[in-house]
């Protein structure tokens, strides 16, 4: 009789990972990052491109990557840094954030919206981490490969730019 | 609600309000991509290694040890530390009109931003002049100043930064083999740069013709330029 295979390991011939976890990884959290990354970066074509090409570098290395406490955390720092790194040859069509109009009108504070989008990109990943997805000082720090302190210190100066372009007290 | 849970809540509002096209079937292409992704970099890193065995070759022949992007000038070049070291920051540039087209624009801690870039059309049309000649212009607080990039001269302005009695000096077109500006206040107050794009920026605590200096210097530690801002503000 043959055995029957119900093992949940499905090897990629070429990378010889485990697909299988990797597609739960890359369905179970692309959406977050792609929303993340296009906060982060200012745009919503951009941080798509820029996640999507994190994702594949992760599934290219996902046995290294899957061992991390928070491989999120690992297609984050990528994905920004990819997109940091296209900023200036993209187009500005690249950079726009495209809420859905509903969700824009509906907006609380846009003008808080847009000076978040004012902040100088290795402020706003911090904030995005740290806001967006909930992640703590320490999960932001080894995300982006930062000590904690540097994370603290940045979003100490975001918060104070923020409050400073929207005329709050420090 | 404080300020953090304002942030939270509109971050969270705008991240769920950005429409994500959520194709699953992309992880077959990525997953098939993969293959073609190691090829493609297995050539760019043969193209790499050949890029930098002929850097190396440079290298070792000028005696040059260390790039810009790696440089690190504290001991080489006197009283530069690791605390005076300002950081400029690359943030997204206004957005451009007819009068400026604008390509770069920096913060550093003390100023918000200091715009850089090209006139446009109505710039050259108020100067009743035809464009063509390459200019560099600067600018911040709704002022801006321009020079000739052909200019020998250091293209040096003065940014407000809140009226405090405190300037932002930029200088717009180091030399571009400059790895290091190295700003130096009439008190002896040195505070240094790496220069992005030909541009560095730093906050003086005089204000007016202080008197200040800027030097460049390349990744041998060798004064390459200098730029006065008295002289040439």
């Amino acid at each position: 009789m043959m055995a029957k295979n119900t093992s949940a390991e499905v090897k990629d011939g070429h990378t010889g990972v485990n697909v299988l976890d990797f597609d739960e990884f890359y369905r179970a959290r692309r959406v977050e990052m792609v929303r993340a990354v296009a906060l982060a970066v200012g745009g919503r074509d951009l941080g798509c491109e820029a996640a999507d090409e994190a994702f594949a570098r992760a599934l290219t290395r996902w046995g290294e990557v899957s061992g991390y406490d928070n491989p999120a955390g690992w297609v984050y720092r990528v994905a920004v840094n990819w997109g940091r790194s296209r900023l200036r040859r993209s187009s500005r069509e690249a950079r726009q954030l495209l809420i859905d109009p509903l969700v824009e009108q509906e907006m609380p504070e846009p003008e808080l919206l847009e000076a978040v989008k004012a902040l100088p990109v290795k402020y706003r990943a911090v904030v995005v981490a740290r806001f967006f997805l909930d992640w703590s000082i320490q999960q932001t720090a080894e995300a982006l490969a930062v000590p904690e302190g540097t994370v603290k210190t940045r979003q100490s100066r975001a918060i104070q730019r923020l409050r400073k372009r929207l005329k709050e007290p420090q | 609600m404080t300020f953090e849970e304002r942030i939270r809540t509109t971050l969270q509002h705008a991240g769920g309000g950005i429409a994500v096209d959520e194709r699953q079937p992309e992880l077959n292409r990525l997953a098939l991509e993969a293959p073609r992704l190691r090829r493609s970099r297995l050539l760019a890193f043969a193209a790499g290694f050949v890029v930098v065995a002929a850097v190396g070759v440079i290298t070792v022949v000028f005696g040059l040890a260390r790039s810009s992007d790696t440089f690190n000038p504290i001991g080489l070049i006197p009283g530069l530390t690791a605390e005076n070291e300002i950081e400029l920051i690359e943030i997204d540039p206004s957005p451009s009109d007819e009068s400026f087209s604008w390509d770069w624009a920096y913060s550093i801690e003390g100023i918000d931003r200091v715009d850089v870039g090209r006139p446009g059309p109505d710039f050259w049309a108020a100067a009743g002049r035809e464009p063509g000649e390459e200019m560099r212009c600067s600018g911040a607080n709704g002022g801006y100043g321009c020079s000739l990039v052909r200019d020998p001269l250091p293209d040096v302005g003065g940014q407000n930064a809140g009226g405090l009695g405190v300037l932002a000096w930029s200088w717009a077109n180091v030399p571009t083999q400059a790895a290091v500006v190295v700003f130096t206040e009439p008190d002896g107050r040195v505070t240094w740069q790496r220069p992005s794009n030909r541009f560095v920026m730093f906050l003086d605590a005089v204000g007016n013709d202080c008197g200040c200096r800027m030097d460049a210097y390349d990744a041998g530690g060798v004064l390459i330029g200098s730029a006065h801002v008295r002289d040439d503000f």
